[in-house]
């Protein structure tokens, strides 16, 4: 813990627009299962062709849980099959078909308890389960919630986004080259707003920290760390699981430094919230082991 | 102005924790993002916010934050034009 080091993702999500649209017009009129039954019938295709991400996956259940081979193969078939319901539930709310899904919550008294006072926070999610669900699920008109988003995604998904984050009082902010989202999120703190962005990928600063997790170890960003440590801001974590078919589970958790931690510097504090962040992620993800979706190599072999 | 210009080196070394670096390491024009110190994103929002405690300047438009954080030398004219 502690080294500061870079790493890059390279920030592409996949599907073209054609595809995207044919996913709104099925869901528009089918059952989000139905879109289940195709999706199945494409996975052992990801699994052949896909080699590279399938790998990276199979690493993660070796690396973090110490699973052989084959039980490996299998848990990552089964993480292919949560993402793809998890993809298709997204389009499916993309498609006005938000009110079929149902959501559990567990310790939102928190979010809304921040909501309430006059101050800005931050928002950490991760690339398990579907954080960006919680942004067409939970409804708010206090505070303006600014989503940080890699700008490389297709205009038909950002425009079926913008449409749906609108009516929630969200606005998403692209990371460009000339720093200017962070001008956006340096006033919305200020102002007393909210910034939400993925804490387990790297998005626009390269700074990192090595951190165990499981029985391996990763690079987690510091980065998003960093803004509430400048700010002097809270920060919120939370975690979107799918539990079954139109039902999902949104988790909130703290990250604080124990008050009686005497922390000078805002980097080393930095690293102190992404490091207690790491904690709290580790124990997510060992209850919902399949929805990891980081699908490139992110754990090295202690 | 050059007090100005070593004040600024000291507070950027300070802030970013920049240890193993001297003011004296910091050349006046020397560029402060990409090939000159190699700052980042994370330390553009805190030079932001470092305008704003010490010197009471708040920095809204991302283009004219590119052309003042471009080395101490511009910062400080900046400071010393808009304070």
């Amino acid at each position: 813990m502690g080294n500061t080091t870079s790493y890059k993702w390279k920030g592409v999500t996949g599907g073209g627009n054609f595809g995207l649209k044919s996913l709104f017009f099925l869901f528009k009129y089918c059952d989000v299962r139905v879109g289940y039954f195709f999706m199945y019938l494409t996975i052992p295709f990801y699994i052949l062709f896909g080699v590279k991400v399938r790998k990276s996956i199979e690493h993660y259940f070796q690396y973090v849980y110490g699973f052989g081979k084959i039980k490996s193969f299998f848990k990552t078939w089964h993480c292919y099959n949560t993402f793809g319901k998890v993809m298709l539930d997204r389009f499916s709310i993309f498609s006005g078909q938000k009110h079929k899904f149902k959501v559990e919550t567990e310790g939102v008294d928190l979010f809304w308890d921040l909501m309430k006072s006059g101050k800005g926070f931050m928002m950490v999610g991760s690339h398990t389960g579907n954080f960006e669900i919680c942004g067409y699920l939970l409804h708010q008109d206090i505070k303006k919630i600014y989503a940080l988003v890699f700008g490389g995604e297709t205009q038909v998904l950002q425009q079926k986004r913008f449409a749906q984050f609108i009516t929630n009082n969200i606005e998403m902010v692209a990371v460009k080259d000339d720093m200017s989202h962070l001008f956006v999120m340096n006033d919305a703190l200020m102002n007393g707003n909210i910034i939400t962005m993925p804490a387990d990928r790297n998005l626009g600063s390269s700074k990192s920290v090595t951190c165990n997790f499981g029985k391996a170890t990763a690079e987690f960003p510091v980065g998003p760390f960093s803004i509430a440590a400048i700010r002097d801001v809270p920060v919120l974590a939370v975690f979107v699981y799918r539990l079954k078919t139109h039902e999902y589970k949104v988790i909130v958790k703290k990250i604080e430094i124990n008050s009686d931690t005497e922390v000078k510097s805002a980097k080393k504090k930095a690293e102190m919230l992404a490091q207690i962040f790491v904690s709290e992620l580790e124990k997510q993800v060992f209850e919902f082991p399949c929805q990891w979706f980081n699908f490139f190599e992110f754990f090295n072999q202690k | 102005m050059d007090e100005l210009i070593l004040k600024l080196k000291r507070e950027i070394i300070e802030t970013l924790n920049l240890d193993d670096m001297k003011p004296e390491d910091i050349k006046d024009d020397e560029p402060l993002f990409g090939d000159g110190l190699g700052l980042d994103s994370i330390d553009a929002l805190e030079l932001i916010v470092l305008m704003e405690k010490n010197y009471g300047i708040k920095l809204r438009d991302a283009s004219e934050g590119k052309k003042i954080f471009a080395s101490v030398k511009v910062m400080a004219d900046y400071i010393k034009d808009n304070r």
